[in-house]
């Protein structure tokens, strides 16, 4: 066990816990205040929370890996630049108007927001893709908190894999929005810290990146240039896939109803994009190098940033960085849960189920909801084998190919209408399955069919049938006017 | 127009142009060892985020006018 590291981790989860305590008595009742933290956050503590729900257990563990494996260009053109142009897109064209359809309606998912644009059952597919996809993307986070926690601790994976999963649902359900808008704040700036701090630190050991590249060169000797064994169209899905995920997903999309006004929303995109592409681009650079000179054969590459801080980090300095990690796989995970939940309570059993109930009851709903999910998502983390960088790759492009057409042409085009919206959020996710699963194309690239497809079914479907209603022609015209 | 939908589409013309010339018309150009398309994508990503910064008050004004 390591003492100095247990003690800094066990200080971090209880402040997490505090924090989720102090905010319980202010989220507790009503949908505006859980869901959506009364709309209050500013710019930069939506931008760290935004930069926060994107920076997962794969940001630390499993795409590093892939840095290491596969070089700086596949995870910089992939995850940085991607990333960062999802999130400018997305205050381009989204933001604005998404923000301003929370404040319109008092609505806070992206499910609501496309059962008003597209009707009841675009609404319930999206829930129920949200529903598939958001656990499956937690078991990659609680394996990520289960490789920490074992180091930290040095107990079993297994028990490891159980402690982090509990204490992560177990503050979700206590505050809601508000909590984890500021907890996921501090978690971006650790985050950004010891991702930037380990990276500096490799490279200043080494005597500049002038002495460490040709060291890591001599090891890899693709590691700043494309990889021969990887096809180009990987290279170009899998950017394409971050891209759109990052522009569409629901766990993202629910912080913009958060700002305080839709300047706010905009900016703190900016925010986001820009910490995204320092993490991912300067991070990356220096600790996957050291990692190539330090551990020319590395065994488990989802260790990578794990080995090298155990090598170049102090005692205290470990104990922060694991916090870090553990700060990774909390922030995306409260994120997706809190997702999960408000799609389930607020979509189907509201919506279905019981439309009388009242936000007390709808938030209880979630709550349990969220349990069976944790429950279940660490019963399939203990279970799985794939990398988690593999994993999270394939979700993030499922999100992308199913959301990110809809959200676009629900916003700017009056003539989509609601067969365009549901044959395009289902085409584009059910392509993406079919690909994927018939592995006709190469991995990561299988968002190269399934999102112009989901384009085609949009436009497609909706020219065939008839045109919205006045009254959605309208709302959509509300949705781009200012105060 | 939509200040907004333009910075938008610039940057999505951008994007593929990078992949096209760069991936496509010249794969194997590179600065410093590092290939061209990341350098390219690189310099989309920062001037997304400068432009759309920049355009945030022009957005601003066009929505509050219509």
């Amino acid at each position: 066990m390591r003492a100095t590291e247990l003690v800094i981790g066990l200080l971090y989860f209880c402040a997490c816990i505090g924090i989720a305590l102090y905010f319980q008595r202010k989220a507790g009742k009503h949908a505006r205040a859980y869901w959506g933290a009364g709309q209050t956050i500013g710019v930069w503590v939506n931008g760290f929370a935004q930069f926060s729900a994107l920076v997962s257990a794969a940001s630390f563990l499993g795409f590093l890996g892939l840095c290491y494996k596969l070089g700086w260009t596949f995870t910089s053109i992939a995850f940085g630049v991607s990333s960062t142009l999802g999130f400018v897109v997305c205050m381009l064209l989204a933001s604005g108007p998404l923000r301003r359809y929370s404040q319109l309606r008092e609505k806070f998912t992206l499910s609501n927001f496309f059962s008003e644009r597209y009707g009841d059952a675009t609404g319930l597919a999206t829930s129920i893709f949200v529903l598939i996809l958001f656990p499956a993307y937690i078991v990659p986070q609680l394996m990520g908190g289960g490789l920490a926690g074992a180091y930290v601790l040095g107990i079993d994976f297994t028990y490891a894999v159980i402690l982090v999963g509990v204490v992560y649902v177990g503050y979700v359900l206590l505050g809601g929005m508000l909590s984890v808008t500021w907890t996921d704040f501090l978690q971006g700036m650790l985050m950004l810290g010891f991702m930037l701090g380990l990276s500096l630190v490799a490279i200043s050991h080494f005597g500049g990146l002038g002495e460490l590249i040709p060291q890591a060169l001599a090891v890899n000797p693709h590691f700043l240039g494309m990889h021969p064994k990887i096809s180009p169209w990987t290279y170009f899905g899998i950017s394409v896939g971050v891209f759109m995920f990052a522009l569409s997903s629901p766990h993202i999309i629910m912080r913009l109803f958060t700002a305080k006004s839709v300047r706010a929303g905009r900016l703190s995109l900016a925010v986001t994009g820009g910490t995204s592409l320092v993490f991912h681009l300067l991070g990356y650079i220096g600790i996957a190098a050291a990692a190539l000179v330090l551990f020319p054969q590395l065994e488990n590459i989802d260790n990578t940033y794990i080995v090298v801080m155990d090598q170049l980090f102090p005692p205290l300095v470990r104990g922060l960085a694991v916090a870090g990690i553990l700060a990774a796989i909390m922030s995306t995970t409260d994120a997706m849960l809190l997702a999960a939940g408000a799609e389930f309570s607020n979509n189907i059993y509201k919506r279905y189920f019981k439309p009388g109930a009242s936000d007390e009851e709808v938030i209880r709903v979630a709550k349990v909801v969220m349990a069976v999910i944790g429950v279940i998502t660490i019963t399939l983390a203990l279970n799985q084998t794939k990398s988690i960088g593999v994993i999270v790759g394939l979700l993030v492009e499922g999100t992308g190919s199913a959301f990110a057409v809809p959200l676009l042409a629900g916003l700017w085009w009056k003539r989509a209408n609601k067969v365009g919206g549901f044959v395009s959020v289902v085409g584009g996710f059910g392509t993406f399955a079919v690909v994927h699963f018939m592995k006709i194309v190469p991995m990561f690239a299988e968002i190269l069919i399934s999102l112009p497809v989901s384009l085609l079914c949009m436009v497609v479907g909706s020219l065939l049938t008839a045109p919205p209603s006045g009254e959605t022609v309208e709302f959509v015209e509300q949705l781009h006017c200012g105060e | 127009m939509h200040p907004g939908l333009v910075a938008a589409i610039l940057l999505f013309v951008l994007y593929f142009a990078s992949w096209f010339l760069f991936l496509v018309l010249h794969p194997t150009a590179q600065i410093a060892g590092v290939p061209l398309i990341t350098w390219s994508l690189i310099a989309v990503a920062v001037l997304g985020i400068i432009g759309s910064v920049v355009v945030t008050g022009s957005i601003g004004r066009w929505e509050n006018r219509s």
